[in-house]
This record gives C-alpha cells, sequence and structure tokens, in this order.
C-alpha cells in the first residue's frame, strides 16, 4: 500500500493521469521505480507492456519535467501508513470502489468500518441550516430507503446529511459517510457519536490522508464522491447557494438520476431545490420515487397521506366540542381497554398530528392528571411525543 | 480611668458585644479620634457626634478625645456606634452622671440635629445582648418593633439624642413604647395561584416541587407566564416555623432590608436577581462580607429568569449552597457562614430565537443544543424537574375551570410534608424527599414489578442516567406521598416521566 499512498500524495499530475500511469506499469510500486530511475524502463516493456503501448516510457518522461526529484521520497507516504495502521484505517485502492470508475476520483480511499459493495445506492444530501420541513422529509425517506436494503451515501455535515445518515442507522440500514477532512477527523466536532456509530454500523471514507484539515476545496471535492458513490441523487433542501448542489451538478456529469423535493415557492430554504426542478436538471420526488419495486406505495406521514381512516362525518371542519362527541361515541361504541388509545390517535389524524394534553383531556372528559399513565403507553409504544403539554404523531 | 459603655457588631449573622470606651487626655488642641478597625462609616461619627452634642448644648474641650472600640482586632461598620460613642464621651467629660450605665446597650445613628435614626441587623444584635446577659437596650424608635421579637428584653426606645441623656440621667421617665402599627394584614391581596389560568399541569409539578423540595426549571417562550408562577410560589411553601422566621429575618436585618417599624417576617422570601448579577451579590462577600441573594432567599424561593444569561461563574458557585444549604465566606480575617436553604426556581427560553419548537423557531438543532449547553452539567443535575411551559390561549382561559387557590394547594403540600417529616425523623439534615441519598432511595422507594419496567423501559428509550433515575424516584416518592400512597404505583412513574421534558427534546434531536 505503501506505493499507492505514495502516487496519491503525488503533486503534479492529476488522478486520471496516474489511472494511466498504473495502468501503463502494473502498480505503483513500478511507476515509483521507474521514476526514480532504478529500473530500465526498456526492461518494463519487454517483460509485458509492450503489447499495449509502443512507447512505455513516453508518460514518465513526459511527467519527469513536472515532478520535483524530492516527491520521490517514500518518508511521507511511510508515515501516513503508520498512523493508518495504528488507527485501523485500511486504503481501498481504486479498483475496489465497486462503483463505475471516473477519472477524476482519487486512485485510494481511507476507509474506517465495513465496505459492501453490489447494493443500490441513494445520495441524499442538502443544506447546512435546514428547516423543520426538511429534516422531516430527510429522515422519513432516509428511513424508508434504509429500511429497504438501499445505502444511503451523504457527507455527514450538519444539517440534512446527519439527519439522513442518523435516520438509516435508526432503521438498522447501511450507510456511507464521504468525508472532507481527514479520515481521523471528526468534523463537526458535536457529530462524535454519529462518526463512531456509522464506523461501527457503516462506512467512513475519505481521499484525504489522516489529519489533513478541513478546507474551503475539500468540500466540493468530497461532493464529488457523494455522486460517484451513488446511484441516484436526492436534494432534500437546499437554497439558492448551497453544497448540496455542487453534488447535484457532479452527479448531472456522472450521469446519475437526480431528483429533488420541491419545497413552497416563497421559502428561500427550497429555492435551490425548486430551481433544480424548473430547469429540468432533478426530477420531482414523489413518494415511493428510487425504490426496487416501483409499485409499492409509500407514503410520507402527515404530508401526503389522506385522513382516510377517520370517520366520514369528520371531515367538515367539526369544532372541538362536536369531535369530542363523535369520539366520545366511537369510544364507547368500542368499549376496549385501549379506546383512550385508538380516540388520541384520532384526534391528531384531524387536527394535522398535533395536539395538547388539555384538549385531549376536554375529550376524554378527563382530568389531565389522570391521563399520563396512556399518554406514557402511547409515548413508549412510538405512536406519539410528549412535550410539556404538546402531544404530537411520533414520525 | 477611660468610661465604658456596650454597643455591638454583627460577625456573619451574629452578634457580638462591642466595648465602647472614651478617654480625654489633656493635650493644646481639640481633636478626636475613633480606633478599633472601623471603616468610613465609624470614623465619620465623630462629626456628626461633635454636631449633636452642639446641638444638646455640649461642646468638646480643647482635649485629645480617643474612642475605642474592642476588641480592637476585628473589622467594624456601620452608624450604629453613634450613640454610644456619645454616651461614652458624655461620661468621661463628667457632663453626664448616670448609675449602672453597664448595664444598658446602645444602638443608633445619630443625626448633625441630635435625633436618632434606625439601623439595620437589630435583631442579631438584640441576641447577642442577651446571650451577653444585657438586659436593657436604648435605641431609636423605628427599630423598636424589631427589637420587640426576642423575649425578656426592656426596651426603650427615642427620638432624640437629649431624651436619652435626661433618661439616664433620672430626670425623664422611661419613654412609651411606640404605637404598633397594625400588623400587615394577611395574604388576602398579594399574589395566589388562583390567577394562574390554563397552566395545570405545570401549577401540579410545581405542586410536587414544593411537596418534596425539588428544583425547577421551565423552559418557554418569553410572556409565558414563568415569572407569574414562580412569584407565588412562596404561597403554597409550607408555614415557615418560629426558628426559621427568625432566621429569615436576621439575615434580612443584617442587610438593612427590614422596614423600618416592621417586625417578623412571616412570608417566605421570593428573590429575583437579575442575570447580571455579580458572584458576590448572588453568593455574599464583599470586604466586609454581607449575605448575597443565595441567603436572602433561605427558607424561600430564589427564582432565577433567563438561567442560559447569567455567568457561568455565577452559576457553578450556586453547586456548593444547593448541596449544602449554605455558604462560607472566606477573608483574610474572618470566616462567614450564611444559611442558604432555597427552592432554586430557574427559567429559560427553549433557543436563542425563544420559539422553538414553534415553526416560528428559525435556530438549527445546533444552536439549540449550544444554547441549552450554556447550563454546565452539575446544575443541571441539581435540578429535578424541567417542564416546558406552553403559551396560553387567553381567549380559551375564560372557559377552563377555575384554578385551584393557593390555600388549597398549600394544604396539599403541607400534608405531603407532614409524611415526610414522619419519614425522615432522626436523620439529619434531611427533611424532604429531594435530600434523600440513594441508601434511602433504596429503602422508601421500593417500586412493584410492572412500575420497574416501565422506569426501565423509559430509561432505555431516552437514555437516562442512573442519577436520572434517581431522580424520578425521589419524585415518585413525592407524587406517592401529595396521593397520601405508602407505596410508589404505576401511576406515579408514568407521571414523573413528563417531568423530565429537557432530556427528552435534546434526546431527540437529530444529530
Amino acid at each position: 500500500m505503501l506505493y499507492w499512498i505514495w502516487l496519491n500524495e503525488l503533486k503534479g499530475c492529476g488522478p486520471a493521469e496516474k489511472r494511466r500511469l498504473i495502468v501503463q506499469y502494473g502498480t505503483p510500486q513500478v511507476v515509483y521505480e521507474v521514476m526514480s530511475g532504478r529500473m530500465d524502463t526498456t526492461r518494463v516493456s519487454n517483460e509485458g507492456l509492450s503489447g499495449r503501448m509502443d512507447t512505455p516510457h513516453v508518460a514518465c518522461e513526459g511527467l519527469s519535467g513536472k515532478i520535483d526529484k524530492t516527491q520521490l521520497s517514500l518518508e511521507k507516504a511511510k508515515r501516513i501508513l503508520d498512523v493508518c495502521e495504528r488507527k485501523k484505517i485500511y486504503i481501498t485502492p481504486y479498483k475496489d470502489f465497486g462503483i463505475m470508475d471516473m477519472n477524476d476520483l482519487p486512485i485510494i480511499l481511507y476507509c474506517r468500518g465495513e465496505f459492501r459493495t453490489g447494493m443500490r445506492s441513494v445520495g441524499i444530501v442538502g443544506s447546512r441550516r435546514c428547516t423543520e420541513y426538511g429534516k422531516s422529509i430527510t429522515e422519513t425517506i432516509s428511513k424508508q430507503l434504509a429500511a429497504r436494503g438501499v445505502t444511503i451515501v451523504s457527507g455527514m455535515a450538519k444539517g440534512v446529511d446527519s439527519y439522513a445518515h442518523n435516520a438509516a442507522l435508526s432503521v438498522g440500514g447501511y450507510t456511507i459517510a464521504v468525508l472532507g477532512c481527514g479520515i481521523d477527523i471528526c468534523y463537526p466536532s458535536e457529530h462524535k457519536i454519529l462518526y463512531e456509530s456509522i464506523i461501527e454500523k457503516g462506512l467512513v471514507i475519505s481521499e484525504y490522508s489522516p489529519g489533513h484539515p478541513a478546507g474551503h476545496e475539500t468540500f466540493p471535492r468530497r461532493n464529488r464522491i457523494i455522486a460517484a458513490f451513488s446511484d441516484s441523487i436526492l436534494v432534500t433542501e437546499a437554497g439558492r447557494i448551497s453544497g448540496a448542489l455542487i453534488t447535484a451538478e457532479d452527479s448531472l456529469l456522472y450521469g446519475k438520476r437526480l431528483y429533488a423535493c420541491p419545497g413552497r415557492i416563497d421559502s428561500p430554504t427550497s429555492e435551490g431545490c425548486n430551481r433544480l426542478i424548473a430547469e429540468g436538471k432533478a426530477r420531482l420526488y414523489m413518494p415511493g420515487d428510487l425504490l426496487e419495486d416501483e409499485n409499492e406505495q409509500l407514503t410520507l406521514p402527515g404530508i401526503f397521506s389522506e385522513p382516510a381512516s377517520v370517520t366520514p362525518a369528520l371531515e367538515s371542519a367539526p369544532s372541538s366540542a362536536a369531535v369530542g362527541r363523535r369520539l366520545m361515541q366511537e369510544k364507547t361504541s368500542s368499549a376496549q381497554g385501549n379506546s383512550e388509545t385508538r380516540v388520541i390517535m384520532d384526534l391528531l389524524k384531524i387536527s394535522e398530528g398535533k395536539t395538547t394534553i388539555p384538549e385531549v383531556a376536554e375529550i376524554l372528559q378527563k382530568d389531565s392528571a389522570s391521563l399520563y399513565g396512556v399518554l406514557t403507553e402511547m409515548e413508549m409504544n412510538d405512536l406519539i411525543c410528549v412535550e410539556g403539554d404538546r402531544v404530537w404523531l411520533h414520525k | 480611668m477611660a468610661s465604658q459603655v456596650k454597643s455591638f457588631s454583627i460577625q456573619g449573622i451574629d452578634g457580638y458585644v462591642v466595648d465602647i470606651e472614651a478617654s480625654i487626655l489633656p493635650d493644646d488642641r481639640q481633636s478626636l479620634s475613633i480606633i478599633g478597625m472601623g471603616d468610613t462609616s465609624v470614623k465619620e461619627a465623630g462629626e456628626r457626634i461633635r454636631s449633636a452634642l452642639g446641638d444638646c448644648g455640649y461642646s468638646l474641650p480643647d482635649c485629645k478625645i480617643v474612642l475605642s472600640l474592642a476588641p480592637c482586632d476585628r473589622r467594624k461598620r456601620g452608624s450604629h456606634y453613634d450613640l454610644a460613642l456619645a454616651v461614652a464621651l458624655l461620661l468621661q467629660s463628667g457632663s453626664l452622671r448616670a448609675d449602672r450605665i453597664s448595664e444598658y446597650g446602645f444602638i443608633g445613628e445619630l443625626s448633625l440635629d441630635g435625633k436618632l435614626r434606625s439601623c439595620s441587623g437589630i435583631l442579631p444584635m438584640i441576641l447577642a445582648a442577651k446571650a451577653a446577659g444585657v438586659r436593657k437596650i436604648i435605641l431609636p424608635t423605628g427599630n423598636y418593633a424589631e427589637a420587640k421579637l426576642v423575649s425578656d428584653m426592656t426596651i426603650y426606645a427615642f427620638d432624640r439624642l437629649k431624651d436619652v441623656i435626661l433618661f439616664l440621667e433620672g430626670k425623664q421617665a422611661s419613654p412609651n413604647p411606640p404605637e404598633e402599627g397594625a400588623p400587615e394584614s394577611a395574604t388576602s391581596d398579594g399574589p395566589d395561584f388562583s390567577e394562574v389560568k390554563g397552566q395545570n399541569s405545570l401549577v401540579d409539578a410545581i405542586v410536587l416541587a414544593a411537596a418534596g423540595g425539588h428544583n425547577v426549571l421551565m423552559i418557554g417562550r418569553p410572556g409565558c407566564g414563568k415569572t407569574m408562577i414562580a412569584r407565588r410560589i412562596p404561597t403554597i411553601l409550607p408555614q415557615m416555623t418560629e426558628s426559621e422566621a427568625l432566621e429569615v429575618t436576621k439575615i434580612h436585618s443584617i442587610s438593612g432590608m427590614i422596614k423600618e417599624g416592621a417586625s417578623l417576617m412571616t412570608e417566605r422570601p421570593f428573590r429575583a436577581p437579575h442575570h447580571n448579577v455579580s458572584l458576590n451579590a448572588l453568593i455574599g462577600g464583599g470586604m466586609y462580607a454581607t449575605p448575597g441573594e443565595v441567603s436572602l432567599s433561605h427558607n424561600g424561593v430564589l427564582f432565577l429568569d433567563e438561567l442560559s444569561e447569567f455567568s457561568k461563574s455565577a452559576l457553578d458557585a450556586l453547586r456548593q449552597p444547593l448541596e449544602d444549604k449554605q455558604v462560607i465566606i472566606s477573608r483574610v480575617n474572618s470566616t462567614n457562614r450564611y444559611p442558604a436553604a432555597f427552592t432554586l426556581i430557574a427559567a429559560m427560553n427553549p433557543c436563542p430565537c425563544g420559539y422553538y419548537p414553534d415553526r416560528k423557531c428559525r435556530c438549527t438543532d445546533y444552536e439549540v443544543i449550544k444554547y441549552r449547553n450554556k447550563l454546565s452539567g452539575p446544575i443541571l443535575d441539581r435540578i429535578d424537574i424541567q417542564k416546558f411551559v406552553n403559551p396560553v390561549d387567553l381567549f380559551e382561559t375564560d372557559k377552563a375551570a377555575p384554578a385551584p387557590s393557593s390555600a388549597e394547594l398549600k394544604k396539599r403540600v403541607e400534608a405531603a410534608r407532614l409524611i415526610q417529616q414522619k419519614r425522615f425523623e432522626g436523620i439529619p439534615n434531611v427533611n424532604c424527599n429531594a435530600a434523600m441519598s440513594t441508601a434511602m432511595i433504596d429503602e422508601f422507594c421500593v417500586l412493584d414489578e410492572e412500575s420497574r419496567s416501565l422506569l426501565r423501559n423509559a430509561c432505555d428509550k431516552f437514555g437516562y442516567s442512573a442519577r436520572v433515575i434517581h431522580k424520578l424516584l425521589r419524585m415518585a416518592r413525592t407524587s406517592a406521598d401529595l396521593a397520601e400512597e405508602k407505596q410508589i404505583r404505576k401511576e406515579d412513574i408514568s407521571y414523573v416521566l413528563h417531568l423530565r421534558d429537557l432530556d427528552k427534546s435534546s434526546g431527540m434531536m437529530g444529530i
């Protein structure tokens, strides 16, 4: 691996050229030896490359002008390899990426976690300052996809990225985080726990050697890898200027399928997404898109779902008292122990998924103090969330 | 021989006797010096005495006058030595002849025209006098009511220095005690919980806090009623005992916060320092150490509004008083101990913009967490109840059932406290559920199988630490006490699980 690292760190030629050298000489070690003049280039050509190329040493000769002799030292590569061994970082060369290779991808990636290939993957990206809407759809979609065996790729940034990773992990899914800094650096540091759990259950990759600081230029390059590692890219929420749009453009260059979640047209936080759709660059994401089984019906709770389970009599915007009467009748008719649960769930469904404890108490005609038992039970069963007096549907 | 009269000084919250001596030495010029580590207010007494005596018709001789406050190695401050200094001087100069002067103690500040002005710290000084066997006290009329709190003392209250002199010479009978002002009417017109509408669940949590001595953090947007509720908490705390009231009065007396003519403080104190309060003002201190807000709220409520805006050092300094129920202020020449057993009621916004989790809120999860992390762990650890406060729809509250009054709530609190007093009888320093140690939790908070599994599931789900579980158990004990139940029930557990909103909310952030 030493020579792979050396070649990766080599300045003066780009990843495409490095790929060409590897193809030409077989391994980075040979490239190194040829460059340092230890090996006779003609011998190499005789030993097996002659069939492929007429003038095998041309590539190296062309480079030798650009490359400083000090770069022939292996010291730096040794140091990096040492750190990698100590920190249990392993290195994957580009041939093992398991994706369609692109010339401008780095020739190696530093990895922590488990490298799985052959799964469908979706990159979910979006702005760091996202709204409640962006957070909610990111989490929902990420959970739905991850639960069905789709790899979720993102950049472990604040906001949408972290929600996508977390949601995927929460349903036991596989997720890949592509970092814009050295692989051993957790940036942003708030994501320490997330970083550890991705390493444990997913994969963290970076093209930067350990200890490499994050900078202006590292993130756009990181975005390119996200695009390359995803079969499709979904932008859930992005403003007019957002790093997620760079990922989107990259994915188009790579010929990936691009989706965007639309937002309100007057919402600056969705302007980037809306623009992608308007300009015909991205498809408008509809629930159920991106799944293997095109026929599977999926909905987003509270956003797209119809209040179908509610009694038809309630549809005409009823007053709270009327709802109460109606729900009470239902309650008496069901006459089951869990009827209170049902009444509360029905109430939540007709009131856009949120209500308050006093409201529930009024409808059940009970003292609010006696409601905590059933509310706690529902909360434990992941039906609702309770904070202060507010009660809302669990997402 | 130098003349000697008695006055008093204060150290910490206790007084001690100061012997005031006067000596007149022959000299060409007139001079007056006061020795005994007095501060500026003591040094300036000389000018006040000169002028006040002049008003009474005395002039100082052309001599060197030395006035001494013993013990001379302790710092003294305050203007209440004036009267004693003047009397000592008159005795020494021979202008005043009085018998049994050593039976009297003197307290009072002099005005330039010879009037007596009232002073602070009367109660601890009179207690010190009693302890030292001084049974007769001469002091300004304004301090009479406070001085009368101490039994078996003869208090003589005067308005003018002249009257004091005539009384000591036996030319005037002892003065009539000043008329006592009508005692302040009971709390009928004070704030009452019946005015708090639409916040029933929060009021329930406050009742639990009052009953078990738990500290409370209220989290809600500006104007949702946090301060209104905090202000009413003293009205539901159990009645202070005589000794508690005396201690509170002592602290307030030292700080000069007893109104003229007022006597014992019967209502529990409520203190609400602003969030830019200095460390010394909060905890106590200064060169001449004085009690801080934590001690002024002793046996009452310390309300910290906008908790996250307080300086970190001020908040961290709260840790000792919250733990030990007292503050120890050490200075080079003295160490003062001030009691500080208060209930901490804190309030803060849920996020920097104040509107989380409303749609109006523009803060990201990161900003919210950063804002909440301003409170250091050790402080949050000492707060049992964290409750979100929801804004009230004023137009809906008319329809709501009338809220219970403070008197009703107080009855419930006192009943629960009684149970606790019996439970902790004979255990020092523990008088309420909040003070239970872990060993006591094992003993008094036994759960049945159902409650145990509910608690375990909830703690797994929300990731509560062992410390939080102990808090939940303490609160469940109080909840059962309020219901006058011997055993903690499942209802108690499911109720107290709703009292850790902040933990829950921060746990649900998506990062």
